[in-house]
């Protein structure tokens, strides 16, 4: 697992993304060595463009869910993001915990761009791309002054098998309790 | 983030390069403003150098090419690539803004 802790503003951006970007690349490694562990035969399909594509996915995600808790999160106040990127079963998990305001879910709406270039959005698209890039959405709010809001997502590598329905609308985000999550975690470190 | 204009009769290029996000946006908006204030009509901004861009900098772009557009004019977008080009094939300004190769500065 990855571990990153940065204060929750914009300045750090550019770090965040840095890191996210280099651990897609590790985590595939990983992924690919595994497999060929289990397999001797296994040789991974590899595709430049499909890889380069996967961490353009990934960042932009990541990019938009930093930005939220940066701008939106910590509007009222200052804390830290801590950042938990590890392989999952075919994929990519990254966290993200911050202890700013919570996100109201059902509010959220996202939408797809719409067809006429003038009715095009200046704002607002940040979710959306989320949700489309990322094949799992859950988003945990804080219960507790101790326990952060959690956001996790999770990428499937496109030749996994595990790539889930890609369409943003059937795709929701989902409220994840805790204790679920702190079950799944130790699963996938195991 | 760098930009640079160039400015050529009615033609203006405006190159970005590096990252076009929350962050940076802003500085950008002050040329943004300039460019519909002054009317420029044919408006080309080369992404060929932009490594990041997110929902902010999309918004930049697509306000400039909103206004430019209800001033009478054009924007088009190319060298768009990478990261900034799996964002606009998502919101599908790859077919709105025409995003393609550098145009030459017409003489």
């Amino acid at each position: 697992m990855i571990r990153l802790a940065v204060p929750g503003t914009l300045l750090y951006r550019s770090l965040v993304l840095r890191v996210v970007a280099s651990s897609c690349k590790l985590v595939r490694c990983a992924s690919e060595l595994q497999e060929a562990s289990h397999a001797p035969s296994y040789s991974a399909p590899s595709s430049s463009v499909l890889e380069a594509e996967f961490d353009a996915q990934v960042v932009s995600a990541i990019s938009e869910a930093f930005n939220n808790i940066a701008i939106h999160g910590y509007r009222h106040s200052k804390g830290d993001v801590q950042i938990e990127i590890s392989p999952t079963k075919g994929g990519i998990a990254v966290c993200m915990m911050d202890h700013g305001v919570t996100f109201d879910v059902t509010r959220a709406t996202p939408k797809p761009p719409p067809n006429e270039p003038d009715q095009l959005p200046e704002s607002g698209m940040g979710l959306f791309i989320i949700q489309s890039f990322m094949d799992e959405v859950f988003y945990s709010p804080s219960t507790s002054p101790e326990s952060p809001n959690t956001l996790r997502l999770i990428k499937y590598f496109p030749d996994s098998g595990s790539v889930s329905d890609k369409s943003a609308t059937s795709r929701v985000m989902g409220y994840e309790p805790a204790n679920e999550r702190g079950q799944e975690r130790a699963r996938d470190e195991k | 983030m760098n930009f640079t204009r160039i400015d050529h009769d009615h033609q203006t290029v405006l190159r970005i390069e590096g990252e076009l996000d929350a962050n940076t946006a802003p500085e950008l908006r002050p040329l943004l403003d300039a460019l519909v204030a002054e009317n420029r009509r044919r408006v080309t901004v080369d992404l060929s150098a932009l490594r990041l861009i997110d929902s902010s900098g999309v918004g930049a772009l697509v306000s400039l090419y909103k206004r430019v557009r209800a001033a009478g004019g054009a924007v088009q977008i190319s060298g768009v690539r990478d990261q900034p080009l799996a964002i606009f094939k998502l919101l599908r300004l790859d077919a709105v803004f025409s995003v393609g190769e550098i145009p030459a500065v017409q003489n």
